[in-house]
């Protein structure tokens, strides 16, 4: 039973860039905590921090509130799983799993004893005497899971563990790790880019970005109620539309250019602060589907706008559409700036009636469910708590919305 | 673009021929490494390694630059005569010879080798070398057979009453016929043409290997776009084989200047003075004449020759 | 079609310099082999195979001595510059210390000086240390001038193994030497090996040390037994040919044996200082 506790935690390199900054982060006891963000944002090395692989510049790093700032990795009883497996290629799979138990002086048959009954619960009993490069690579995957099984830690680290696996296997993986995680119950820190990983497997999600914790909650909590255009441009695929607009004197209704949407009662009365904002410019912000098909919303309010693209999903149409007349704000995603910047919304539709490309069509908002974001500092308006304890905003966002 | 395929160790290792790759692609040593990461250790490690170097390389290297600077008969007391060795070098006609006799052989050694190697290259570029290890087997053979062996059989083939004379005789070209490495005009391209068969294998084996790695799609772009043959070697393997051709250039044209096992045994820098050079000097001053800083001076700009020379390689190599 | 033109024109160069590297190597050969002791000029036949003149060669040119130096000499130098060169490469590419960069320039200078340019102070200087004469008077010289290339070769080695290997066993609790041997060396075998034949034939072949290191005792290197018979027996072509195969040998069924390994050295550009 164990818990994680980063406490200001600060990574500076000789040259002076920061790849962790203040890190505030509390692994509960048998908890999974997901650190997710675009590569290079710090969370690996956040991670190899508590690993003992990285030195710690400034702040605390406490494992069941002893401070292990100077504590050497083996003896901070910490295991990891890393993105690459780092398997030993010469020994085989049993050898491998047993390896750290061997250092511990372990009993040889109580050993067998263990290494046996991971490998049982793995699935890999009948691979024992393979080596890795004889294996698939979700049995390489999995071996890499036992090494760090058998040794029963207070704590295990996870270095993007899926990532090497292919699409369907990534899925089925996801499940058997998250599975082990909670009937093991050992508190888990698991690092990874994929946001869709994030969501699925935590039961917290923190979002970083260069350096600093943008969000972390719980990932209903993150999906509905961002904290940041940061957080809400790269939790969910297609990300949310983020458009600049103006709320009206009286926070009636909201103008995205020349187009108008009324603000609901219910965000009235959520936002005891939106008053502040009557007659100024905020972000406007809405899921793709919270957008309603052009065919049966006519009763709702709603936006015109030209459809560039459709995606056929099958179950689903993604429409992508200029707003005519709005101006996008472009939210930093993993892949650079996300498709707003082309001046484009998505739309999750249901898959019929088609909707079809070159036309200009008018589609139903759900506008209960539009969220504001503060014009120069990216916050979200919102009463929720979690919001409170969020750090100020990265630079670089402020940085984002002054260019726009 | 192209560069991709070649190894780390290969590029780097001709660059750091010449010390312009020192810790490059090590991690930058932190401050403080992690707790439990192995530091001052390191030094236990390297310990051997350096002492051994600095004990029989480098000490005797900058012994050699202070001996370069005194007249010494390795006997008697040394005394200081500053860089009257070095003047002698120059004002020396035989000394001086010495040293363009080893470029003449640059161009047997290096050049000819390296022509011989981008001419198999550029025509095998585009297709797959089938019976590729048993080439590169026999090709390297003479590469690895010990130079003095060849000198004494070259020194055999070559003699006036040799293979090569009576081969001439045979097919009635006898009055080309001459002891090859006792003509004052012919000894010196002998000697060259020895280093030609030593070297040109090892030029064919690395040149063909690399080009085996070009990409077959920049061949094909080349095509499409209506590149002729010398222009495809020009503008896809030449590039290409950029690193390869470092790697030939250094190994042959530093085998050019350290050829004292050849020398020795097929000519003994003769007839006359026709096939001295430095490495064969180096010896014959210090250990034969006895005039040890003289001898000294040649070692060292010996060693200076090999260094411009190398560093020139990367230089153009890396651009 | 051009390409088959080229490919055809391209195996007829490779053949023909394959027939040129082998030719005069078979012609000593067969020549070494031969029955009469006097054969002068000429390409010999394969009708006339005599492999006594070897053994006569052996015995009037004493080399069962020589080959037997050279064994000690070259087995030596390959051993000490293999301890030697892998923690050193090690260390260099996996632990920091202060002045790595600074130690590891300055080895690299190794890879840039001949032997030309230290063997004078070497012969002088080792000789008050009685180190001149014997054994260890080629060994030691021999492996340090190997020691810039090898630790470089570990170090590239060591660098291009995944850096997780070497956390994986820190977390596991395993010390840096025992990474080394147990985790890492495992791995290091082809490449120890690429090391240990470049160094063997470098130093089997070697002359110019071991002349002038050896210069005043009775032990002889193989290369040095050859030309001393050379300089003796000018004459007897026969007797040549089996010296200079005798020599040729050893390094030649190293390089046979381990060729793949040799090649990989050469494409990285390997060369002794």
């Amino acid at each position: 039973m164990a818990t994680v506790e980063l406490d200001k935690l600060t990574k500076r390199y000789d040259d002076g860039t920061r790849a962790v900054s203040e890190l505030e982060l509390k692994v509960a006891d048998r908890e999974l905590l997901v650190v997710v963000g675009p590569s290079g944002c710090g969370k690996t090395t956040a991670l190899r921090m508590v690993a003992g692989l990285e030195r710690i510049t400034s702040g605390t790093l406490r494992i069941d509130g002893r401070d292990v700032n100077d504590v050497a990795p083996k003896d901070r009883d910490v295991a990891m799983v890393f993105q690459d497996y780092a398997l030993y290629p010469q020994m085989t799979v049993a050898q491998n799993m047993g390896f750290a138990l061997r250092r511990r002086r372990m009993d040889k048959a109580a050993m067998r004893k263990r290494v046996g009954e991971v490998a049982e619960m793995l699935g890999l009993a009948e691979v024992l005497n393979r080596k890795p490069a004889q294996l698939s690579g979700g049995q390489r995957q999995r071996v890499a899971m036992g090494r760090a099984l058998v040794r029963e830690p207070a704590v295990f680290l996870m270095d993007e563990p899926l990532s090497n696996l292919d699409a369907k296997l990534r899925v089925h993986t996801r499940a058997e790790v998250m599975a082990i995680q909670r009937r093991l119950g050992v508190a888990t820190m698991y690092v990874t880019h994929d946001q869709v990983e994030a969501m699925t497997m935590g039961d917290r999600v923190a979002v970083l970005r260069d350096g600093k914790l943008q969000q972390c909650d719980a990932p209903a909590t993150l999906y509905d109620r961002p904290a940041n255009v940061f957080v809400a441009g790269f939790i969910g695929s297609p990300p949310m539309n983020l458009y600049r607009g103006r709320l009206a004197d009286d926070g009636l209704s909201v103008m995205l250019g020349e187009q108008v949407l009324p603000v609901a009662g219910e965000v009235q009365a959520a936002l005891p602060g939106l008053p502040e904002y009557y007659g100024r410019e905020l972000i406007v912000g809405l899921r793709p589907e919270h957008l309603v098909h052009p065919a049966g919303s006519s009763d709702l309010p709603g936006l015109v706008g030209d459809v560039k693209v459709v995606e056929m999903l099958g179950s689903e149409q993604l429409v992508h559409f200029g707003v005519a007349g709005a101006r996008p704000f472009a939210a930093t995603g993993e892949d650079g700036p996300t498709n707003l910047s082309t001046g484009e919304a998505v739309a999750r539709l249901a898959a019929r009636p088609p909707v079809h490309a070159g036309g200009s069509a008018r589609f139903g908002v759900e506008v209960d469910q539009l969220q504001f974001f503060d014009g120069d500092s990216g916050l979200a308006l919102a009463p929720t708590l979690s919001l409170r304890r969020t750090p100020s905003l990265a630079p670089g966002i402020a940085h984002d919305l002054k260019r726009h | 673009m192209t560069t991709t395929h070649v190894t780390p160790a290969q590029t780097e290792l001709a660059a750091a021929r010449v010390l312009r790759v020192g810790a490059g692609r090590t991690q930058r040593i932190r401050g403080s490494p992690p707790p439990g990461e192995p530091r001052r250790i390191g030094y236990l490690y390297v310990l051997p390694a350096l002492v051994l170097y600095v004990a029989f390389v480098l000490a005797p290297f900058v012994h050699t630059a202070i001996l370069s600077l005194y007249s010494w008969d390795g006997v008697t007391p040394a005394h200081f005569v500053g860089l009257r060795n070095f003047r002698d070098i120059f004002s020396n006609p035989v000394l001086l010879s010495a040293f363009e006799h080893a470029f003449i052989l640059i161009i047997f050694y290096a050049a000819l080798p390296t022509v011989i190697g981008l001419l198999l290259a550029g025509i095998m570029a585009r297709s797959p070398v089938r019976g590729m290890s048993l080439f590169s087997t026999v090709l390297f053979l003479p590469y690895v057979i010990a130079p003095t062996a060849v000198a004494v059989v070259w020194r055999w083939a070559l003699a006036p009453d040799g293979p090569l004379n009576q081969l001439l005789h045979d097919v009635g070209l006898g009055g080309l016929a001459k002891p090859w490495l006792g003509d004052f005009n012919w000894a010196l391209p002998s000697v060259g043409l020895i280093g030609t068969w030593v070297l040109y294998g090892l030029a064919m084996v690395l040149f063909l290997a690399g080009a085996q790695k070009i990409p077959r799609s920049l061949y094909d772009a080349a095509r499409i776009d209506g590149a002729g043959p010398v222009w495809e070697f020009l503008s896809v393997t030449l590039p290409g084989l950029r690193n390869e051709l470092v790697v030939v250039l250094v190994l042959t044209v530093t085998a050019a200047l350290r050829n004292f096992d050849t020398v020795y045994v097929a000519t003994s820098g003769g007839p006359g003075t026709a096939t001295t050079v430095p490495s064969y000097l180096v010896y014959n001053t210090a250990f034969v004449v006895g005039s040890v800083g003289a001898a000294a001076a040649l070692g060292l700009l010996l060693a200076v020759l090999i260094f411009v020379l190398n560093s020139a390689i990367t230089r153009l190599g890396s651009q | 079609m051009i390409g088959r033109l080229e490919s055809r024109l391209g195996y007829l160069m490779l053949t023909l310099g394959a027939v040129i590297a082998l030719l005069p190597v078979l012609g000593v050969l067969l020549l070494a082999l031969n029955k009469s002791t006097t054969a002068t000029g000429g390409f010999p036949s394969i009708s006339s195979l005599h492999p006594s003149n070897l053994g006569h060669v052996w015995t009037e040119a004493a080399f069962g001595p020589a080959m037997k130096a050279s064994a000690i000499i070259t087995l030596a130098t390959v051993a000490i510059s293999l301890v030697v060169s892998i923690p050193a490469g090690y260390a260099f590419a996996t632990m920091s210390f202060r002045g790595r960069g600074l130690l590891f320039y300055l080895l690299l200078l190794g890879l840039l000086v001949p032997l030309e340019a230290v063997v004078i102070p070497l012969y002088f200087d080792l000789r008050h240390f009685g180190l001149v004469d014997n054994y260890w008077g080629v060994v030691l010289p021999d492996s340090a001038l190997s020691v810039a290339f090898g630790s470089f070769w570990m170090r590239a080695f060591f660098l291009s193994t995944p850096r997780s290997l070497v956390e994986a066993a820190r977390l596991d609790g395993v010390g840096a030497f025992e990474t080394l041997v147990r985790v890492l060396l495992p791995l290091a075998r082809p490449h120890i090996l690429t090391m240990a034949v470049l160094v063997f034939v470098w130093t089997w072949n070697d002359f110019l040390l071991p002349l002038v290191m050896l210069s005043g005792s009775t032990i002889q290197t193989a290369p040095i037994s050859l030309v001393f018979f050379q300089s003796q027996h000018t004459t007897d072509i026969v007797g040549l040919a089996g010296a200079a195969v005798l020599t040729a040998a050893p390094v030649i069924a190293v390089y046979v044996l381990l060729q793949r390994n040799f090649t990989r050295g050469m494409l990285a550009g390997a060369v002794k200082g």
